[in-house]
């Protein structure tokens, strides 16, 4: 049986990935502050597939566009298309080494910041693609301490 | 036909645009917005705990010889800007008198009120900053915002102990301006980037240098006249296009300033007098 993941450390996780979004960050390393709610998001969806999955993230990403002030639905669309394909994949990834997951996460946050930028600028809102590489980068080298943070939690259950 | 993923991925991305479009045309939801922001409050209390730690740490962590360094370079300052006041002075009432000869209206002074950056945009699509002032402390939507250099913004959204200001680098923002040499009217737009803003339709044959100082022009009400905004950095003549490309360094500082000046302007002086 695939292993459960308790509700109330995802809440944890959520919390924590808020506060680090929403921790002020001075001059141009702003723009290279990845999306921690996303990052969770795909942590779980990677490591829990059978518990989270396209639902959740599309849940998550009506959060995040509740924190982010952004229009509502704006990153539900990014992240339901990103749980989409996590969701497609998740046969492969669960199973995959940690190096071929920061590659698979690189892609997911790379698509996710495109997608991103495209509904933005579908609003009129011109956003700066210099800094996507480098954020989405970042986004894929934390992926061992966001997966070591959630994994403690679980070994402590 | 379709698998059910597919089916549900659809349904999702649907439901998503379906809330983008009502969001965008309606404002059915922000009694939704206005309890994210008073949940956003407490977090933001504790993402600024290291900014506190560092701000406690400059007060109470120096020697006495930095404190002595420091009141001799702020009485050295105090003299400059003293020796500046009185040449101003004498120039404002040279223009009092100017005003009074043209017959025009005398110019109210600006209130302010200082404020602190609680919070900034947690992504880089939108450039606004949370103060911790709020309409218990007579904050109102459109309000200016300055920082030590020049304008900054606008507050967009107002509660009671905090608001939410839109800065004039956001790509949503366009602010009337005119040029300080030769009072070229024209409209500096936000482009999503701290460090520029955009001169929006510039005719080639418009004056308007490199280095040129940009003032609030006024127009429009919603800002007062007279402000600081930026210094003109770069001038393209695009061939084929019918407009200039300029673009304006900002004066304020808008990605590190923490502490911000809140100005009731005379219009809104008045109101409160009014009332």
């Amino acid at each position: 049986m695939a292993p459960s993941y308790p509700t109330t450390n995802v809440i944890y996780a959520m919390v924590l990935a808020i506060v680090l979004q929403l921790v002020p960050i001075q001059g141009t390393l702003f723009h290279w502050k990845p999306n921690f709610i996303l990052l969770v998001v795909i942590v779980l969806i990677i490591n829990y597939p059978h518990k989270y999955g396209l639902g959740f993230a599309a849940l998550m990403g009506l959060l995040a566009d509740g924190i982010f002030g952004t229009t509502l639905g704006h990153f539900m669309f990014v992240f339901t298309l990103c749980g989409g394909i996590l969701e497609l994949l998740s046969r492969w990834t669960h199973y995959f080494e940690l190096s071929y997951r920061i590659v698979a996460v690189f892609l997911v946050t790379l698509f996710a910041a495109f997608t991103q930028t495209l509904v933005a600028n579908m609003q009129g809102i011109s956003v700066p693609l210099d800094y996507l590489p480098g954020m989405t980068i970042i986004s894929a080298l934390l992926l061992p301490f966001i997966e070591r943070f959630i994994g403690r939690k679980h070994e402590t259950q | 036909m379709y698998s059910p993923l597919f089916r549900r991925i659809l349904t999702l991305a649907l439901i998503a645009a379906v809330l983008m479009i009502v969001d965008r045309s309606t404002t059915w939801f922000q009694p939704v917005r206005v309890i994210f922001d008073y949940l956003e409050r407490p977090l933001y209390w504790v993402t600024n705990i290291p900014a506190s730690i560092k701000e406690w740490g400059e007060v109470h962590l120096v020697t006495r010889d930095q404190l002595i360094e420091e009141n001799r370079r702020l009485q050295q300052e105090r003299l400059i800007y003293r020796g500046r006041l009185q040449r101003m002075s004498e120039l404002a009432s040279e223009n009092l008198r100017l005003l009074q000869l043209l017959n025009a209206s005398e110019l109210l002074v600006d209130r302010i009120l200082v404020t602190q950056v609680i919070g900034v945009s947690p992504t880089p699509q939108r450039h606004t900053v949370t103060i911790d002032r709020g309409s218990e402390d007579g904050a109102y939507v459109g309000q200016p915002l300055l920082d030590s250099e020049g304008l900054m913004g606008q507050l967009v959204r107002v509660f009671d102990h905090h608001s939410v200001a839109l800065l004039i680098t956001d790509a949503s923002h366009a602010l009337p301006v005119k040029v300080l040499r030769n009072g070229v009217r024209s409209i500096a737009e936000g482009i999503a980037d701290y460090n520029l803003l955009s001169l929006r339709y510039v005719s080639p044959t418009a004056d308007i240098k490199l280095g040129d100082q940009l003032l609030s022009s006024g127009l429009g009400g919603r800002f007062p006249a007279g402000y600081p905004v930026g210094r003109v950095s770069s001038i393209e003549k695009e061939p084929g296009s019918v407009f200039m490309n300029v673009q304006v360094d900002p004066f304020a500082l808008l990605d590190r300033s923490t502490h911000l000046l809140l100005v009731f302007t005379s219009d809104s002086n008045a109101a409160s007098e009014a009332e």
